[in-house]
């Protein structure tokens, strides 16, 4: 059988003999679930993304979604495809459970009988290099994601609009007035920033950003203004944890501060 | 569904010795049948596919003694039969029913507005659950629902080639990463 029958049955478009053919078939594993996987995620994706037919869409409605299951897949592959393409891989938190990098060490020394005094050393010498190396790769980590996040054109709003995962805080953080604040667990995976200018800037040029946050300077990078009236950025959620946001735009020895809380 | 079987000692040899005399060849035949079964209630849409298997099993295993089985009755048809029927039960309770329309499951990907509350939680859920898998794995799904329509196809082309494993491979191991994330989301979702 080929990719459309299997199409046709999940659809419910195939006769009542054929459908009992296949699921003979598969109860006689002469159909490989490797087989029918994709066909059915591939119903699933096509649906989603309007590909159907009317018939197609009917059918679907009537016969696929007959079961709660069958819901819960499609639910799944919506929320997988929309995750996917908004966000990729950038918006995976950074840590990731690989087997531990001292289980081989404690092999090691285990099997060698080094002494205690020898092993504390190690241990302590590899915890700070690795305590470098982590630190170093999660700052990387945050850079790229920043870097690509501002690379793209921020001067259409309306492209934005749509994006659920991205949450949009408009130019109410100006020094000298209340600190405004923003809930950790509101935070959709990238925030908007909209960081209004004084009337006085006259530049329309680059400014140069610097985010602080618990006064700890975490990122400086150069980020042009939109019409002179704005600077906007794309910050990701990674680096939006608890705390006291500070973010410094610079030009020309003109310095003009935001400030924000994480709560 | 109908009361569960209980299945008797005397019932499963019975249906051991009706698949095969020789007792490793029967096992084998029982576990090519089991899993048969599985698959069927999975493309069927239904959650527990496996004790809905067990069930089938049950049943066939009870009603051996009084079926006719002198006509070379093929396994396969004899459970299919089983299956079926449960199948329907299955569909009847009331709780494996599409019961309500969900406006949010029928909005089409491309047009879709802000994200409903429930699914802003999802998403929280599903980025912890990624984050609970290994690095590998989490770039593996990312990467097989990404792009759209022809480009999916590519990437998914390159993917099992990079990963120098057969396209049916890839299938089979995305099935159980999507399994894993689900009843992960699923757990998360109610905690919240």
């Amino acid at each position: 059988m080929e990719k459309k029958d299997y199409k046709k049955y999940f659809l419910g478009l195939m006769s009542a003999e054929d459908a009992e053919m296949l699921e003979l078939q598969i109860i006689s594993k002469e159909i490989a679930p490797a087989e029918l996987l994709p066909a059915e995620n591939e119903l699933i994706e096509d649906y989603l993304e309007g590909n159907f037919t009317d018939e197609e869409v009917k059918a679907f409605n009537a016969n696929f979604l007959i079961t709660g299951e069958r819901r819960e897949r499609v639910k799944f592959v919506k929320l997988m495809t929309s995750y996917s393409r908004n966000e990729k891989k950038s918006a995976a938190p950074v840590e990731n459970n690989k087997p531990s990098f001292f289980e081989p060490l404690k092999l090691f020394l285990a099997a060698r009988r080094i002494t205690l005094a020898f092993t504390s050393i190690l241990l302590i010498l590899t915890l700070g290099v690795a305590w470098q190396f982590l630190f170093k790769t999660n700052k990387n980590n945050v850079e790229t994601e920043l870097a690509a996040l501002n690379k793209q054109d921020l001067s259409n709003l309306d492209k934005f609009k749509n994006d659920k995962n991205l949450s949009l805080v408009s130019g109410s953080l100006r020094s000298g007035g209340n600190v405004s604040s923003l809930s950790e667990n509101d935070l959709t995976a990238a925030v908007l920033l909209r960081l209004a200018l004084p009337n006085s800037a006259v530049s329309n040029d680059d400014f140069t950003v610097i985010i602080s946050k618990d006064e700890r300077v975490l990122k400086t990078f150069v980020q042009p203004s939109i019409g002179n009236q704005e600077v906007r950025l794309l910050v990701p959620k990674s680096i939006l944890k608890k705390g006291s946001y500070q973010i410094s735009l610079e030009k020309n020895g003109e310095k003009y501060n935001y400030f924000f809380l994480v709560i | 569904m109908k009361k569960q079987i209980r299945l008797r000692q005397e019932n499963f040899d019975d249906l051991l010795r009706w698949f095969s005399a020789d007792r490793e060849e029967s096992g084998s035949k029982y576990e090519e049948i089991r899993n048969g079964l599985v698959q069927f209630f999975y493309f069927k849409g239904c959650a527990g596919a496996e004790d809905l298997a067990d069930e089938t099993i049950n049943r066939v295993a009870a009603k051996l003694s009084v079926l006719d089985l002198s006509k070379n009755t093929k396994p396969a048809h004899l459970f299919y039969g089983f299956a079926s029927k449960i199948f329907l039960e299955y569909l009847s309770d009331s709780k494996n029913k599409e019961i309500e329309f969900n406006a949010d499951l029928h909005a089409p990907l491309l047009n879709e507005g802000r994200a409903a509350e429930n699914e802003r939680k999802n998403h929280e859920c599903l980025n912890k659950c990624l984050a609970k898998l290994a690095l590998e794995d989490r770039n593996l799904i990312v990467e097989f629902y990404g792009g759209e329509k022809s480009e999916k196809i590519e990437r998914r082309k390159k993917l099992a080639a990079t990963m120098k494993i057969r396209s049916d491979t890839l299938n089979i191991k995305i099935y159980r990463l999507r399994n894993t994330l689900r009843k992960c989301i699923e757990k998360c979702a109610a905690e919240k």
